[in-house]
C-alpha cells in the first residue's frame, strides 16, 4: 500500500529527500521524476504529483537544484538537475536519514 | 473538472495569494505537461487529474512552499506587522539624522539670518525631499515585499496601511503646526487636520487614497462595496480626528464691548534687522517698515513716523525706546526687532501644495513715551506653507498676520468675529 505525502506525519523532509537522491544520477522531467521515485520506492511512496513542481521549484531556489528548458513534442519542458550545493545537501540528509532510521530501528527492536 | 479548469482555477488562486505571474505560468505549464504525459501513459483523464492531486492541496503547497523559503515569509507577523512600525524611526535613524547632521555641517552657516535664503534652500530640499518621500518609499517598499514574498492580502493591507498611517502620524507629531491646539488629534489625524488649511489638506488624503485603493482593488478583487466601505471609514476616521482640530486662535471680542478703543496716536516705529534672507539690508528694511506701518495704521487715530534704524547690537532698553520716541515727539514709540525672515523649499508630507514655507521670528514693543509704560510686548515666530517656493516678501506678509494678531490681542484692533454694529460705534 502505497503512503502520500500528506497521510503520515512521519514523511516531513522525505519526498525533498527522494527527489534529491533520483536526480542525483541523471536530469529528469516533473513526470519522469514521479515516476522513478514511484519505482525506486516499490510503489510504497506515492507523491501527490501536482504537489511535486511547487517542492521542484523550492529546492531550486534553495540551490539545490538547477533547471533547463527545453522543447519536447513541440511544448516546453523543464528538466531538473542537481547541483553542488544540492549534493551536500543529499549526503547530509542521507546521513540524518540513516542516523534516524537506525535508531528507530534499534529502538523497535529493543521493545519488541 | 478538466485540466482546462483546474490550471484556471488555480491561475486565479495564485494570483490572489500573490504569487507572480511568471510563476504561476511556469508552474501551470509544467502540471498541463504533467497531465498530457500521463494520458500518453495510459490514464483516463479523470485518473490522470486525480493524479495531480486535489486542487486545494496543489495550492496550499505551492503557497507553503513560496513562504517557507525567506524568512519574511516564515515571519510575517515580525516582517508585516511590527517591522512596519519601526519603519520611520529606523528610517530617521539611518538615513534623515545622517542628513540632518551632514546638511548642518555642510551648510553651517544656515542658521545664521545673513545667510539665509539659499543655505536654508538647501538644507531643507534635502531634508525635505526625505520627508515627502519617506511614506511613498515606505508604501512602495512594503508593496513590493508583501508581493515578492506572497504574504496574503491581509497582511499587505496591514503592511501598507501600517507603514503609511505610522509614517505619516509620526511626521505630524514631530513637526506639530504652530498653535495646534490638539497633538492627539493630530497623531490620530495623520496630518490631514492641518490647522490653518484644514480643507486643501484634503488633497494628500485624495492622493493617498488613489495610491492605495484602486492598487487593493485592482490587487486582490476586493469588492467595490468594501473597498468604498474602507475610504469611507479612512475618510470619517480622518475627519474626526485631524480634520476636528481648529486653528488654536480662539477668537473672541475680547475689548470690543468697550466704548473707547486704546490707540497709539502719534507712532514713531524704530526696526532692527540684519536683512537676512534678503538681497539688500535696506530692501528687508524698507519692506518690513512699510508692512508695519500698514498694521498699525490700521489702529484707530494712529499715524506712524520713522525712526532711524538701531545699529546691529543687542536689544534697545525701554529707557533708551521712550527717550528716542519724546525726541521725535510721539505719543508712542513701536520698537520691532526682526531675528530670522525667509522662505525656504519644505518639502514635508504636504504633497502639493505645500511644497515652500515661508517664516519670520521677531519681538515687538510698543511704549507710552509719557508714562513709560508697555502697551504691547510680544515675540513671535510666524510661518505659513505655499505652494511654490516663495520670495523672502512672503515672509513680510507672515509677519503682517502675526502683528495684526497681537493687536488683537491687546484690543488695539478689532477681533475677527465681533459684532459689526459695535465696529461701526467704535469708529465713531
Amino acid at each position: 500500500m502505497g503512503t502520500s505525502t500528506n497521510s503520515s506525519h512521519f514523511m516531513n523532509g522525505v519526498p525533498e529527500l527522494l527527489i534529491l537522491r533520483q536526480l542525483a544520477g541523471q536530469e529528469m522531467y516533473g513526470y519522469q521524476l514521479v515516476r522513478a521515485i514511484q519505482a525506486s520506492t516499490r510503489d510504497a511512496i506515492r507523491l501527490s504529483e501536482g504537489c511535486v513542481y511547487p517542492l521542484l521549484h523550492s529546492l531550486q531556489r534553495k540551490g539545490w537544484l538547477s533547471s533547463r528548458r527545453a522543447i519536447a513534442d513541440g511544448r516546453p519542458r523543464v528538466y531538473y538537475r542537481l547541483t553542488p550545493k544540492g549534493r551536500g545537501r543529499l549526503e547530509k540528509m542521507t546521513g540524518q536519514w540513516d542516523g534516524l532510521a537506525s535508531a528507530i530501528r534499534h529502538a523497535l527492536g529493543a521493545t519488541s | 473538472m478538466s485540466i482546462q479548469n483546474l490550471c484556471d482555477r488555480l491561475r486565479v488562486r495564485l494570483k490572489k495569494r500573490g504569487a507572480a505571474d511568471e510563476y504561476v505560468q511556469s508552474l501551470l505549464e509544467e502540471l498541463e505537461d504533467h497531465y498530457r504525459q500521463s494520458i500518453a501513459a495510459g490514464r483516463t483523464e479523470e485518473e490522470a487529474l486525480a493524479a495531480l492531486g486535489d486542487e486545494d492541496e496543489i495550492l496550499q503547497t505551492t503557497i507553503h512552499s513560496l513562504r517557507r523559503d525567506s524568512w519574511l515569509g516564515r515571519h510575517r507577523v515580525l516582517a508585516f506587522v511590527i517591522a512596519p512600525i519601526l519603519f520611520y524611526p529606523l528610517a530617521i535613524m539611518v538615513v534623515g539624522l545622517p542628513i540632518g547632521f551632514l546638511s548642518e555641517g555642510l551648510f553651517k552657516h544656515a542658521l545664521l539670518p545673513r545667510n539665509g535664503l539659499m543655505t536654508h534652500i538647501w538644507k531643507w530640499t534635502i531634508l525635505g525631499v526625505f520627508n515627502f518621500a519617506l511614506p511613498i518609499c515606505g508604501f512602495l517598499m512594503m508593496r513590493a515585499l508583501c508581493r515578492r514574498f506572497r504574504c496574503g492580502p491581509v497582511f499587505a493591507t496591514v503592511a501598507c496601511g501600517l507603514t503609511v498611517a505610522w509614517t505619516l502620524a509620526a511626521y505630524t507629531a514631530i513637526n506639530l503646526p504652530k498653535n495646534a491646539n490638539g497633538r492627539v488629534n493630530f497623531v490620530l489625524g495623520a496630518g490631514v487636520g492641518w490647522p490653518l488649511t484644514a480643507k486643501s489638506h484634503w488633497i494628500l488624503l485624495c492622493f493617498y487614497g488613489i495610491l492605495l485603493f484602486p492598487w487593493m482593488i485592482r490587487r486582490f478583487r476586493f469588492a467595490p462595496r468594501l473597498a468604498i466601505l474602507g475610504a469611507g471609514i479612512l475618510l470619517s476616521a480622518i475627519t474626526l480626528t485631524g480634520c476636528a482640530s481648529d486653528t488654536g486662535r480662539i477668537y473672541v471680542a475680547r475689548g470690543a464691548v468697550a466704548t473707547t478703543r486704546p490707540t497709539l496716536g502719534q507712532t514713531a516705529l524704530m526696526i532692527q534687522t540684519d536683512g537676512g534672507g534678503w538681497k539688500s539690508p535696506k530692501v528687508s528694511q524698507e519692506n518690513i517698515r512699510v508692512a508695519v506701518t500698514q498694521v498699525l495704521t490700521r489702529v484707530s487715530g494712529t499715524s506712524v513716523t520713522d525712526l532711524p534704524s538701531p545699529p546691529q547690537t543687542s536689544d534697545l532698553s525701554d529707557y533708551e525706546l521712550v527717550m528716542a520716541g519724546r525726541a521725535a515727539h510721539a505719543k508712542t514709540v513701536c520698537y520691532i526687532k526682526v531675528d530670522s525672515m525667509g522662505s525656504r523649499i519644505e518639502m514635508g508630507v504636504g504633497i502639493p501644495p505645500y511644497w515652500a514655507g515661508s517664516y519670520a521670528r521677531y519681538s515687538i514693543r510698543v511704549l507710552d513715551t509719557d508714562s513709560g509704560k508697555l502697551l504691547v510686548d510680544a515675540i513671535r515666530y510666524d510661518s505659513t506653507f505655499h505652494p511654490l517656493c516663495e520670495p523672502p516678501e512672503h515672509a513680510v506678509i507672515d509677519m503682517q498676520r502675526g502683528l495684526n494678531g497681537v493687536l488683537e490681542r491687546e484690543g488695539l484692533l478689532p477681533t475677527v468675529g465681533e459684532d459689526p454694529r459695535i465696529h461701526a460705534n467704535l469708529h465713531e
